[in-house]
Formats: C-alpha cells, structure tokens, sequence
C-alpha cells in the first residue's frame, strides 16, 4: 500500500519534505484520530503491515494534552514512511486506551507519558514509574503549570553562588 | 515453599557500564524472569531544551551520550530543518555522512571490546580499544575533540574537511582496510568466543518486530531495516546503503549474540566503503545555510510548525521531534536514542539465560555508556588526581599537537 493509499485509509494529510543531496522528498503522513479510536486506527495500520513505533511525543496545550504517535510503515522494504497519529485528551481526563496490546514495543513510550505528563493508560499491563524516581510526587515534568519551574526556582537557590 | 530467588544487577555493577537496575528471578542458574529499572542518569535534558533556543540545545542535544555525540544533534538538527524548511549545503550533507560514519566506526569498535571484556577476553579488548585510538584521533584532528565534536548547526556544519584532513581520512581508512581482516579472524574463528556467543541471548525475528527493535539488534533477528537505506537523507541519498543481516556473511540468521558480532564487524567494513565514497565526491561551495547566528536565531524564532529528525545512529534509529510555535524555544522536544527502543528486546534475550551469560547479552545490544567524571594519573608509585583544568589543557595540548603534523 502506497502513502497515498495509507492517508486516505486514515483520513490524513500528506506532507513533502526534502532530504539530503539532491533534495530527494519523503513524503510523511499526518492524521488526526479520536483518542477513543485509537485502538481500531492501530488494528488497520498492522492490517497493511505491522509497523515500527518510535515513540509516542506529548505536549501540554493548556487545558488538553497532545500526543503523537510516530509510527513508521513498510520497515525493512526498502520503502518507509512515517505515519503520525495526532490526538489531544482533555487534562481534566487524560484518559486514553494503551496500544500494549496490539504493539508491545509501546510499552516504554507509553510508561514515559504517565509520569511526565499524567496521562492514563487503560489497560497498559505495567504502569508503574519508569524513568522518575519511585518517590517522584506531584509535578509532571512536561507539563506547563508552572509546577515543574517553581521546582527549578527552589532548586537555583540552594545553589552556591559564583 | 518458593524454588526461585532474586538476584539484583545494578544500579552500579561491574557488569555494566552505566546505571540501569535490572533484577532477576533465578532458579537454579537459570534466568526465568527479569525486571528492568532505567532512569538513573535521566538528567531531563528535554526540558532544558524547552526553555532554551534550538542552537544552543545543538551543544545540548550533544551532551545526551558522549560516545552518540554526533547523532542526537543531527537528528535534533534535521528535525529544526524539517519544520522550518531550511536547506543544507551539498558540502555540509557530504561532511555531516562522513562524521557520522567515523562515529560509527568508533562506536562499533567501542563495543567490540566491551563485548569481549565481558566475556572475559580481556587482550582482544585491549587490541580492538587500541587501534580504536587511530579513529578517535582522525576525529579530535578535524573536529577538535574526541568526543562533543561541536561540528553541527541547524543549518549545515561549523568546520571544513580540508585537504589535509581529507588526507589523514584516507591513510585512517587504508590503516583500517588492512585490519578488517584480522578482526574478523579474531572474533569469528575463535573457538572460545563462538562458545560464549552462539545460541545465546536469542532475539527471533518477530520480538524484534513486536518489541520496536532498532540498529544492529534489529538487523541480526533478520528485521533488516536501517533509515540509511529506508529514507536516506544527508548524503546517502547519493551513496547507497545495504542493510546488513548476518546472513551476508554465515548464510543464516539466529538472532544471537555471534549475529550481532558479524553483523557490527560487517558495518565496519560498510563506513569504510561509505567515506570512501563521499571523499570521492565531495562538492565544494559553502557550510551553511545562513552562518550568521543572529540571523540564523531571527529566522527560527519565526518558525512555525513541526518537524521529524531520523537518522540511523550506530546503535539504530535516533528519532527527534519538535514542535515551534513562533518562540525562541521549541515548545515540545522529544529525544528517542536506540537504547529506549532496544529496552523491551531485553527481556526475551534474558529468559532462560544462564547468569554467566548476563553480562555478555546485556552488552550485546550496546547500550549506551556514561562517561567518567575525573580520572587518576599514576606513575610509579606516585598517584593523584587529576583536576578538571590539568585535563582540558593537557587535551588542548594534544589537539593541537595533533592537528600541526
């Protein structure tokens, strides 16, 4: 299945993008999906090829949270192109079905979010800290509620002075 | 009445050359279960990259892992690139390929001693981490520094190749021509190394599917996916690569520790062709796309949109992500290195592994490794410590040197 194929599968944009000597393009694609769809989205990607998940990247919009999925599809073919799952839970409920199921390799990317951003996996078979330490409590590291800088402030004061 | 017992490895062990806390569940000598436990070197390099403008988090992005000091930036750079769609010179594409094939070379034979230190060949390790010094010194020659070669910008690179260095290059890659031989003899015809490494820490080719695997590990369970070939950017666009699998050279893959031996020692030989290729054809014309930085600062503050940086770093894919929203700093970076791919591919190397065996397979997939902070000087029996300035000018002293003849 070509990339235009796969974007029109998923309801996505196709972006052009220029790589290296000669300017060669790569084409990405982006899709939207509903955090509730996001198990059935998964399911149809591994139906046309089981892809590769690089990560999964989070970023606090205010009063939503942001997160990508960064898959890439035909690995070891020759003919790879990333595919992006873009979907936004509300902070209030941060909730959001995990992909361990069907993807094992999520699991990481998956445990990162919780800690750093708080959002809920349901379902995930291991949630417990991974990068945090175990005692970590209260802040969510990548959130943008000024928790996380009143921490670094605390901490810039203990500092010697040069 | 449990039969089994818990054995815990790390977070400092002699075994492993950075903190990482696995804990195992043994019966008898058998490995049935393992928990792994990362995070004790997170220094949240991520957030400081948040709060700071992407051509400082460049110096950043390469203070991630020492030995990969050339792939996070890139990535990190491309990714920039990408969402503000800045161009790069042919030159800076061609020298951007040849550092970080030399960075390969070094890192694979980084890895090469450790592999045969923890099984406890400890000459072949110090054989592979002395003609390993002709690599790192090529590298402090045209970049300046061992390691953190501070080569890249958004944009391009920050030095030439000159002539001169183009010379030292290729006396390095003949120098190497003639060893590759030997390296392979030394790890792939003794008998002792082929008993500690075959059948042993088997990754099959579906885990590396399911579990994400990436780089070497992938390729020797036969996932031959490599984002050289797969979507070349930089200069290997012009210089194709082949992703290597074992069967290359034994016919046939297993997935174990031998695999991931043949297949890093194959790759050796590969960035020899790769340089090679790109001296051959190295254009001239400028480094960078905008080499003021004012400007260069000016124009990414502009910037709008998200950008992807991929590149196949020596232990796999190394995968950025940023998202600018017209500020000075990216309002979201995201750092993917290979060893957070290859973390999962660990347990079903372990399962049922011998405990003699953990050291080896927990190498075997070249986890990255934290440098040291101070060393000691000895001299007979006089020894001290050395401080952070007796170092830095001694290291001065040594580039220099190095760099006049």
């Amino acid at each position: 299945m070509n990339i235009h194929d796969i974007a029109k599968k998923f309801d996505g944009k196709v972006k052009k993008q220029k790589a290296g000597v000669g300017r060669k393009t790569f084409d990405t694609v982006w899709a939207n999906v509903r955090p509730t769809e996001i198990l059935d989205r998964v399911e149809q990607l591994i139906d046309v090829g089981f892809p590769h998940l690089a990560t999964i990247s989070g970023t606090d919009l205010g009063d939503k949270i942001r997160l990508t999925y960064h898959f890439t599809h035909g690995q070891a073919t020759g003919e790879e192109f990333i595919v992006n799952f873009v979907t936004t839970v509300p902070k209030t409920k941060p909730v959001i079905h995990s992909i361990c199921a069907l993807v094992p390799g999520a699991l990481v990317a998956e445990r990162e979010k919780i800690e750093f951003l708080g959002v809920k996996f349901e379902g995930i078979p291991d949630a417990r800290k991974l990068f945090l330490p175990d005692d970590w409590k209260g802040a969510y590291p990548w959130r943008k509620d000024g928790k996380i800088e009143k921490r670094l402030e605390r901490i810039d004061k203990r500092r010697p002075k040069k | 009445m449990s039969t089994t017992y818990t054995v815990p490895i790390g977070p400092t062990h002699p075994a492993l050359k950075e903190p990482m806390m696995f804990e195992f569940e043994i019966d008898g000598e058998k490995v049935i279960n393992v928990d792994l436990k990362p995070g004790w070197n997170h220094r949240g390099i991520e957030l400081a990259g948040q709060r700071r403008n992407p051509v400082k988090t460049v110096y950043l992005a390469e203070r991630i892992c020492g030995i990969c000091s050339f792939s996070h930036p890139f990535a990190f750079c491309r990714a920039v690139e990408n969402a503000g769609d800045i161009d790069v010179p042919d030159r800076a594409h061609y020298i951007r390929t040849i550092i970080a094939e030399l960075e390969r070379m070094h890192s694979h034979a980084l890895w090469a001693g450790v592999a045969a230190h923890e099984i406890g060949f400890d000459t072949l390790l110090h054989i592979v981490w002395d003609v390993r010094e002709k690599v790192m010194d090529l590298l402090e020659h045209i970049t300046g520094n061992r390691v953190n070669y501070a080569m890249l910008m958004v944009g391009g690179v920050r030095r030439d190749i000159t002539p001169q260095g183009a010379k030292k290059i290729r006396e390095a890659l003949d120098y190497y021509k003639n060893l590759h031989s030997k390296l392979m003899d030394l790890f792939l015809k003794d008998p002792a190394i082929a008993v500690r490494t075959k059948n042993v820490g088997v990754l099959s080719y579906n885990d590396a599917l399911h579990l994400c695997a990436v780089g070497p590990t992938a390729r020797a369970s036969g996932l031959a996916k490599d984002v050289r070939s797969d979507q070349p950017y930089a200069a290997y666009t012009q210089v194709k690569v082949t992703p290597i699998t074992p069967d290359h050279l034994t016919k046939e893959v297993n997935g174990d520790v031998y695999d991931r031996v043949v297949v890093r020692l194959l790759e050796l030989a590969q960035s020899i062709e790769i340089i090679e290729k790109c001296l051959e054809d190295l254009p001239d014309g400028p480094l960078m796309s905008e080499p003021v930085i004012p400007k260069l600062l000016a124009q990414l503050a502009q910037v709008e949109g998200e950008g992807i940086g991929r590149i196949e770093a020596p232990r796999g894919e190394c995968f950025h992500y940023v998202l600018m929203e017209k500020k000075e700093a990216p309002t979201t970076w995201k750092a993917k290195a290979p060893t957070y791919s290859n973390l999962l591919p660990w347990k079903p190397m372990l399962l049922g592994a011998q405990i003699a065996d953990i050291p080896i397979i927990a190498a075997s997939t070249d986890p990255c490794i934290a440098c040291m902070d101070r060393c000691t000087l000895t001299h007979g029996k006089d020894s001290r410590v050395a401080t952070a300035d007796e170092l830095r000018k001694l290291s001065v002293e040594k580039t220099r040197r190095l760099q006049k003849c």
